[in-house]
């Protein structure tokens, strides 16, 4: 199939105001819309410089985010501060298959799944690889349509922390890890954001 | 607006572009964050130790906290049998904070829920769980890796205020960990611990008295067995006598300082004290801290009785328990033991005072033996006498067999014995028969001398010395009549001494007979002789030949 890419025609279009503009032949420095005067750019300025940046912060933090308790149940003076791994296994252990398997996929499974495909994604785009690029592209609309649903964790532990409250009787405490945890989701979704998927296909037509 | 082609359409501004881009601050910040996080979780790792109990029941891994005044400070990490399945290892990760405080006496172990006679104790374990308390202690040593976790609940943790003391007494009764100690029926303190001796001889009892009581504890103090109560039928009727409610189900100990004894000196804790059986005990004086020791004797000890007394200087301070007869099989040296119980709380000590072995010890170093002395002259009976004596061969207190064998020396009346025989092995020595010779030499001497005349000249010369002095005190009487009287006196007394000296020699006075005895044996004498020469005149070569047989 033939196609005509906006950058190939030497047009930029603007992202606020939707205007098409000429690509400056100098392109040194900020473009600016004349329509509008919102920054303009045929490809995101830096995005595999910030989607790195994004990734390395989501990382790092998804170690303390795993290694430190998401969350305490105390009830009835006995409980324990959980680690999600920890969390995932206490479901196991209780027959709640279909939970665990929901809390792994949501908590482990897919923020691991972003910042690998992330990754990938990345390299491969630094390589001007042409390998599937329909494949890759797609992964990486699975990432970010897939990221946002990380949040659930947070959300349900928030909740709990603000409702179950009964002083000695039982009470929930949110711990570090999902402060971590919030922030490896955020970061990657920044990640994916930043990056800008026409990249992978830039490879193409070089 | 016409159509546009793309030449048309206006060229997009260039501004000037941020060299340095915010977003590298994301992973600059995150890398901050995570790096803080690992630091502190570096920091904030605590000591991990192992600690042994008899059995888990309740502890889980990773559940069950440590805690130290309800201040949790560690949590069970781990849970295994040792290698030979006798006891559970407990691997425990303290907290930084608690970590340090450790030290060789830390002590651990198990709150449960706990029912007992005084009450109700770690009611809220049923809730929250078991857990393992602790009591740092207060050791000098430096923290193990290794802790053997007890059975019991520390009763006294290390940082009350108060006094530990330790008591000894022959069975433990029905006290346990926890029975109250009372002072005038408060309660003061209580029993923390009990154990058999390392003899296995009694019974060693760990008090603690807490603060302001302490210092009624006196050197002289004496505890008894409170437990139960005291139910006595005597002449007077009957007398029941209970300390407290308390003590009568859980036991007790009472302690007093008794007023016929001095106040002793203040206690610092850790002294030993004698458990009495009862409180009659203290009036009785009676005691429980024995030590034993062994006297060897060579000589007989007829007389000797168990339960003699040991004495020291007319004081009782022990008694004899037993006696035996010791053959060596080889040498068949026959030795007999005496084995004493010697009482170190019967006496009063002032000033500092180590052990009771060391000062025995010394007491030896300076003379002190035991021996044999008679109790009773008629009857026999003997006692242990102990005193320092100079002049006895350098002793020691030497173990033999599971006593200490005490030096002794020979006993008085041992002495006594000897030094006759000593006397009598020297009279045998004395030359008898020579004295009697020398005697009669000097008894045959002195009859010659008085056969002799001159003690007839001597007679005759005062008998004119009398008629002289008669004469002169005649003529005295005339020229100096005013002597006279006194002459006459003096001459009245002379006549006595005369009259006396007549009588000493009158007819029938002894020396008159024996003189007359001598003279009759002399004239006899003189009669031999004549015999003599004229047998000799007959026969004078009879000088040189002796006697002739034959018939003149």
């Amino acid at each position: 199939m033939q196609t005509l890419t906006a950058a190939e025609a030497g047009l930029i279009s603007c992202h606020v105001c939707h205007a098409l503009a000429c690509r400056p032949t100098n392109s040194h420095g900020r473009i600016e819309c004349p329509r509008c005067g919102a920054h303009i750019h045929s490809r995101i300025p830096g995005s595999i410089r910030d989607t790195w940046c994004y990734l390395i912060a989501a990382i790092v933090l998804y170690i303390p985010a795993n290694v430190y308790p998401i969350m305490s149940v105390v009830w009835l003076g006995k409980g324990e501060p959980a680690t999600i791994l920890e969390g995932v296994v206490q479901l196991i252990e209780e027959g709640m298959w279909p939970l665990a398997l929901i809390v792994f996929v949501a908590s482990i499974f897919i923020p691991l799944l972003k910042m690998v495909v992330l990754a990938f994604l990345l390299i491969s785009v630094q390589r001007k690889s042409t390998w599937r690029l329909v494949d890759r592209t797609r992964l990486y609309r699975l990432t970010e349509f897939v990221g946002r649903w990380s949040m659930v964790d947070i959300f349900v532990i928030a909740i709990l922390a603000a409702l179950v409250q009964f002083g000695s009787l039982a009470s929930i405490e949110p711990g570090i890890g999902s402060l971590s945890f919030a922030a490896v989701v955020v970061l990657t979704m920044f990640a994916a954001h930043r990056f800008d998927p026409r990249l992978i296909w830039d490879a193409c037509n070089d | 607006m016409t159509e546009l082609g793309p030449e048309q359409l206006p060229e997009a501004i260039i501004s000037e572009n941020n060299r340095f881009s915010l977003v590298w601050l994301v992973p600059i910040i995150a890398l901050l964050i995570g790096g803080w996080l690992i630091w502190k979780s570096f920091n904030d790792k605590g000591s991990t130790i192992v600690i042994s109990f008899t059995d888990a029941e309740g502890l889980e891994p990773g559940k069950t906290r440590v805690r130290y005044k309800d201040v949790e400070v560690g949590k069970v990490k781990r849970i295994e049998l040792n290698h030979d399945l006798s006891r559970v290892k407990v691997t425990v990760e303290l907290k930084k904070s608690i970590g340090t405080h450790l030290n060789d006496e830390t002590r651990f172990w198990i709150v449960r829920p706990r029912i007992n006679p005084k009450g109700i104790s770690g009611l809220n374990t049923l809730i929250s769980g078991i857990y393992i308390a602790m009591d740092p202690g207060k050791g000098d040593g430096s923290a193990m890796s290794h802790y053997m976790g007890l059975d019991e609940a520390v009763a006294v943790q290390s940082d009350a205020d108060g006094k530990r003391y330790v008591l000894t007494a022959d069975s433990l009764g029905s006290l346990d960990i926890g029975s109250g100690i009372y002072y005038r029926q408060i309660q003061v303190g209580e029993v923390t611990g009990y154990h058999l001796d390392s003899d296995g001889r009694s019974v060693v009892i760990n008090i603690f008295i807490n603060a302001p009581y302490d210092k009624l504890i006196r050197k002289n103090s004496r505890f008894w067995n409170a437990s139960g109560f005291d139910l006595k039928l005597t002449a007077d009727g009957v007398s029941a006598r209970l300390e407290s409610l308390a003590s009568l189900l859980t036991g007790g100990i009472a302690v007093d300082t008794p007023l016929n004894l001095e106040a002793g000196a203040p206690t610092e804790g850790g002294e030993r004290f004698a458990l009495l059986p009862d409180r009659e005990s203290i009036e009785n004086k009676a005691w429980a801290l024995t030590e034993y020791y062994v006297l060897y004797f060579d000589s007989s000890i007829r007389g000797l009785a168990i339960n003699a007394p040991v004495e020291f200087r007319g004081i009782k301070v022990g008694e004899v328990i037993d006696i035996d007869l010791q053959m060596d099989h080889r040498s068949l040296e026959v030795k007999i033991p005496v084995l004493i119980a010697l009482h170190p709380d019967l006496i009063t000590v002032t000033g500092e005072i180590g052990s009771t072995e060391l000062v025995l010890e010394t007491l030896v170093q300076r003379g002190l033996r035991a021996q044999l002395a008679p109790g009773n002259l008629l009857t026999g009976q003997l006692y242990v006498d102990l005193d320092f004596h100079d002049n006895v061969p350098a002793a020691t207190i030497a173990q033999n067999g599971p006593f200490r064998a005490f030096p002794t020396v020979p006993g008085a009346l041992d002495k006594i014995t000897r030094n006759i025989t000593d006397l009598l092995d020297k009279a045998g020595e004395i030359p008898f028969v020579e004295i009697a010779n020398d005697l009669s030499v000097t008894i045959r001497e002195l009859k010659q001398m008085l056969a002799s005349g001159e003690s007839k000249q001597a007679m005759s010369d005062l008998r004119q010395l009398l008629a002289n002095t008669n004469e002169i005190s005649d003529k005295l009487n005339r020229s100096v009549p005013e002597l006279s009287q006194q002459v006459a006196s003096t001459l009245q007394q002379l006549e006595k001494t005369l009259a006396t000296a007549d009588t000493t020699l009158s007819e029938d006075s002894p020396l008159v007979y024996d003189i007359r005895r001598l003279i009759d044996q002399l004239s006899s004498a003189v009669n031999s002789f004549e015999a003599l020469t004229d047998y000799l005149e007959r026969h004078p070569n009879a000088l040189l030949y002796g006697k002739s047989l034959e018939t003149p």
